[in-house]
């Protein structure tokens, strides 16, 4: 039992498959003969399969293909074809959205209409998957934690490829699929508007982001030290003197003087998840629209610690009489 | 407690006391092997520049700086010979740049040139070597010495100019071409944006390369296309981030892309520099200015200075060998001087050992226009310098020189030369060369070859050829064609070819075939046409204006055309066309002025300077977007957007957009949009988009793309893109029956 399910483990429990609960006649059917897998084993269960299709899990497959086919044969497009320098120059190549010019109009497909269907298709993709978790919860009578959980993450993109660039009047406000134009363009976002690290939401994110790395080690760490005892398993674990629970909790305790419970530890857990990109699309929504520049809105409200001038009458030499020659 | 221990996790623990030899071995040698990565990490030097804490730093990696530093040597110093002796424009011929130092400066100069941006190649990189062996060093046959000349310029310019960059270190040859006749760091447009413009999807919109300029980022590379090419002010494009807490208005742009094209120019220098974005910036609020943030800020719009008024305008002297993929003209960045050093060549004093290199060679000079071809007696050199030949010539040119023809000529051209035939004849172009006809004639074209007809004719045109008629013709054009009268006509045309009609007559037009009607007619058009009118006729253009008054006319004409009045002609035009009228002539541009000589002489185009009216007999001024004034009697003034009026008595007036009205006997109105009405006799009226119809005598119709026909008798009329009569006109023109013109431009005028 001590070296049972540990990822170094070289034991690995096989049981015939497990097909699952009966479900409803009518709905489409598990499909997929089940096989084993050690690698899988070694992460997680090692029975694959079967899987559920369903209308809606279908559909979103196959609409984040089609996103995902136009993304890479544009970019392929853009390298004339070549596979080679499609795989050297992958990470800087890009489908961009359309210029400033466009408004929020439909554009030429090589001037940004294959964003916009792109976009279309991977936004369908996202939301029909939403659905699709949300349906599959409620089928197995379960709460829909992971649909809403999915659902936050669903509203920062949104926030960043529709619902502000809508607000600004362009398309061309949204990001580029890419590996390194997505990354730069944040930069880009930051240095456009001021300085985001002085937005305030944007400072909540990032606490609810290394809040959520620190809550997952706690708690990770936490059940793993007491996996020998059974932790991992949670049975029994809140009645009995003695259990991998109450060491746990018990380890806290004497460590901070505080303990969460096994069932509020995940609730902290799915709260810090999910307020980290709500608070990050809000953030990025306020950009732009209601505060152009954070860092001198951030001196506008004593967030910013004022710095002796080093170097007084420095100023915008374009202000000052003359400008160019 | 005991149920709650594992008894065989405890005696692991125990366990530990007894730890290996080997395990302590391991942990060791991993020790080492982390430490000595460490070693591996190059040293910086850190050099603060702001107040503690907000990360303002010049950091610098010791053995690049050490490396850089071996090839960023600067030449040695090679201070200036006592200034006495002869000066070298006294003993040499063709030195405008230098000429005014001494002879031995100037040989020192010469020498220094030839170490500095030439060594291995000599001074035949420059200078041309004739059959015989011999070193022509006079002619500017080669082009590496028009741009030599150019570059001296530049480097006058820079000293003088842009100091806030420079100073105090200044900058020579060296400072760029470091031994090479060509510097390392040039850039050209990127093509990649156009060729996959063509696709229908791969647009990368000229990022999204692993690009060198923009550091290998995905961030925009074409950021020097956008913002390196033209001057701004300091608050144009380049400047994205906001300096207001708070939206003021609601606008889209600057947008994110604008922000990542400026990014790209930033990450450009930064590479450029050797430096890194705190150099300049507080990386927490770049919107804060510190001295070396203002420094590159002058360097910027130094850079847009060199590109536009330099280097960009040099693209004609260069063989296609240094052009880019797109045929633009090399062009510099920052790094072409700083060679990733932040104050090149470790801010070693380039200037103070030559002083002719520190300022122009005249005190405020501006550099940016002066002219930098072959010169020999003329000493215009600048800009626009149009001058009247004495008598009844003019010349006029840009920002080439103009030159005059010897006896009543005029040509005027750019940037090629004009020539001017001998009598009465006036050729304007640009920027090809015009020439004049043997007698009374002149012909302009660009850049096509003008030619004269025979007698008294002249044919300009462009590209196609222009033709003349017989007497007393002149042609003008740029590109367009202007012309002047037959026996006062002339054709004009661009780019079709301009006829002239057998006497007196003169066609113009464009693309259309102009043709003159038989007599006394002229035609004009546009882009540029340009028309005389018989003996008392005109013809006014566009986008400028021409016309030639009869005798006694004038044409004008921008870019368009210019022509000639027939005897005692003139041709304007523009950039460059002037045109001088011999006597009672007028010349108009644009965006020059016109001027006109004293007497019988043609006025002289320039610009954008203004133009002027000789006293008598002259033509009118016209300019813009001044006002144009026609001379009392038989004059002409042409103008826009002013108006242009009709002298009383034989003059015409054409202007656009505003109305021309035609002078009561024998004039013309042109307009346009407006309406043209002709005069009831001897007019004509011309209009556009409208139908010009030619009065019943004496009138023609000039059209474009439509021809244009000249009516029988004394009128011609021209227009674009419409049609245009006796009056001609579009977007400007007019031309006055009787013995006036009136021509204008939409920014020239010309004027008689």
């Amino acid at each position: 039992m001590a070296e049972y399910q540990s990822i170094f483990t070289r034991v690995q429990v096989r049981a015939p498959a497990h097909l699952g609960v009966p479900i409803d006649e009518g709905e489409l059917g598990r499909v997929g003969k089940p096989i084993f897998s050690r690698i899988a084993g070694w992460f997680g269960d090692a029975q694959i399969g079967p899987i559920y299709l369903g209308f809606y899990g279908v559909l979103s497959v196959a609409f984040g293909l089609v996103a995902f086919e136009i993304i890479g044969l544009y970019m392929w497009a853009s390298v004339d074809w070549d596979p080679v320098q499609f795989v050297r120059q992958l990470p800087w190549l890009a489908l961009e959205p359309p210029g400033p010019e466009y408004g929020l109009s439909i554009p030429p497909l090589n001037e940004g209409g294959w964003w916009l269907m792109a976009g279309f298709f991977l936004t369908a993709s996202l939301l029909l998957w939403f659905v699709r978790t949300y349906r599959r919860a409620t089928a197995l009578g379960m709460g829909t934690h992971t649909a809403w959980a999915w659902a936050a993450a669903i509203f920062l993109f949104l926030a960043m490829g529709l619902i502000r660039p809508v607000f600004m009047g362009g398309w061309s406000e949204s990001v580029p699929f890419g590996i390194f134009p997505h990354l730069d363009w944040t930069a880009a976002f930051s240095v456009r508007y001021g300085n985001l690290y002085y937005n305030p939401f944007h400072m909540l994110s990032i606490a609810f982001l290394y809040g959520s790395a620190l809550l997952f080690a706690m708690h990770g760490g936490t059940i793993l030290s007491v996996a020998r005892y059974g932790g991992d398993r949670e049975v029994e674990q809140i009645t009995h003197r003695g259990t991998a629970a109450e060491r746990a909790a018990l380890f806290w305790r004497w460590t901070m003087g505080f303990n969460a419970t096994m069932e509020s530890i995940h609730r902290w857990a799915w709260w810090f998840a999910v307020l980290t990109p709500v608070t990050g699309a809000i953030g990025i929504i306020l950009t732009g629209t209601v505060v152009d520049n954070w860092f001198l809105w951030g001196e506008k409200h004593g967030l910013v610690p004022t710095y002796p001038d080093l170097y007084p009458g420095v100023t915008d030499p374009a202000l000052m009489s003359g400008g160019t020659q | 407690m005991s149920e709650f221990r594992n008894e065989a996790q405890r005696k692991a623990t125990y366990k530990l006391s007894s730890v290996p030899l080997a395990g302590l071995i391991w942990v060791a040698t991993c020790l080492i092997i982390v430490f000595y990565i460490f070693t591996l990490i190059p040293p910086k030097t850190v050099e603060q520049l702001g107040y503690r804490g907000v990360a303002m730093e010049n950091i610098q990696n010791v053995r690049t700086v050490k490396a850089r530093d071996l090839v960023n040597q600067p030449p040695d110093e090679w201070p200036p010979f006592p200034a006495d002796g002869p000066l070298a424009s006294d003993v040499y011929e063709n030195v405008p740049a230098l000429g005014h130092l001494t002879q031995a400066n100037f040989d020192r100069m010469m020498t220094l040139i030839t170490e500095w941006v030439s060594p291995a190649e000599g001074c035949n990189y420059c200078h041309v070597v004739n059959e015989d062996g011999g070193v022509d060093y006079v002619s500017d046959d080669i082009y590496t010495k028009v741009v030599s000349r150019r570059m001296v310029q530049m480097t006058q310019h820079i000293n003088a100019v842009w100091s806030d960059h420079v100073a105090p270190s200044g900058v020579n040859c060296y400072t760029c071409h470091r031994g090479n006749p060509v510097p390392t760091e040039i850039w050209f447009d990127n093509p990649e944006p156009v060729e996959s413009a063509r696709e229908g999807a791969g647009n990368r919109f000229g990022q999204n390369a692993p690009d060198p300029l923009a550091a290998y980022s995905s961030l925009p590379n074409d950021a020097l296309s956008i913002h390196l090419k033209e001057m701004d002010q300091g608050l144009g494009d380049i400047r994205v981030v906001p300096t207001t807490a708070l939206p003021t208005e609601w606008k889209l742009e600057p947008d994110l892309k604008d922000g990542e094209v400026t990014y790209g120019l930033m990450m450009h220098i930064s590479e450029a520099l050797g430096t890194n974005c705190t150099y300049c910036h507080n990386s927490r609020a770049f919107v804060e200015w510190y001295p070396t943030r203002v420094t590159a800020w002058y360097g910027i719009r130094m850079n847009q200075d060199l590109n536009q008024n330099f280097l960009i305008p040099l693209q004609p002297e260069y063989p296609a060998m240094r052009l880019g993929a797109l045929g633009d003209a090399p062009k510099a960045n920052c790094a072409t001087c700083h060679q990733a050093v932040n104050f090149p060549l470790n801010r070693a004093d380039m200037i103070s050992a030559y002083p002719s290199l520190a300022a122009p060679a005249t005190e405020g000079t501006d550099l940016r226009a002066a002219s930098y071809k072959f010169v020999t007696t003329a000493p215009a050199e600048d800009p626009a310098a149009a001058e009247a030949a004495p008598a009844e010539e003019a010349a006029a040119e840009d920002p080439a020189a103009a030159e005059a023809a010897p006896a009543e000529e005029a040509a005027a051209e750019e940037p090629a030369a004009a020539e001017a035939a001998p009598a009465e004849d006036a050729a304007a172009e640009d920027p090809a060369a015009a020439e004049a006809a043997p007698a009374e004639d002149a012909a302009a074209e660009d850049p096509a070859a003008a030619e004269a007809a025979p007698a008294e004719d002249a044919a300009a045109e462009e590209p196609a050829a222009a033709e003349a008629a017989p007497a007393e013709e002149a042609a003008a054009e740029e590109p367009a064609a202007t012309e002047a009268a037959p026996a006062e006509e002339a054709a004009a045309e661009e780019p079709a070819a301009a006829e002239a009609a057998p006497a007196e007559d003169a066609a113009a037009e464009d693309p259309a075939a102009a043709e003159a009607a038989p007599a006394e007619d002229a035609a004009a058009e546009e882009p540029a046409a340009a028309e005389a009118a018989p003996a008392e006729e005109a013809a006014a253009e566009e986008p400028a204006a021409a016309e030639a008054a009869p005798a006694e006319e004038a044409a004008a004409e921008e870019p368009a055309a210019a022509e000639a009045a027939p005897a005692e002609e003139a041709a304007a035009e523009e950039p460059a066309a002037a045109e001088a009228a011999p006597a009672e002539e007028a010349a108009a541009e644009d965006p020059a002025a016109a001027e006109a000589a004293p007497a019988e002489e043609a006025a002289a185009a320039e610009e954008p300077a203004a133009a002027e009216a000789a006293p008598a007999e002259e033509a009118a001024a016209a300019e813009e977007p001044a006002a144009a004034e026609a001379a009392p009697a038989e004059e002409a003034a042409a103008e826009e957007p002013a108006v242009a009026e009709a002298a009383p008595a034989e003059e015409a007036a054409a202007e656009e957009p505003a109305a021309t009205e035609a002078a009561p006997a024998e004039e013309a109105a042109a307009e346009e949009p407006a309406a043209a009405e002709a005069a009831p006799a001897e007019e004509a009226a011309a209009e556009e988009p409208a139908a010009a119809e030619a009065a019943p005598a004496e009138e023609a119709a000039a059209e474009e793309p439509a021809a244009a026909e000249a009516a029988p008798a004394e009128e011609a009329a021209a227009e674009d893109p419409v049609a245009p009569d006796a009056a001609a006109e579009d977007e400007t023109v007019t031309e006055a029956p009787a013995d006036d013109a009136a021509a204008e431009v939409e920014q020239a005028a010309a004027a008689q």
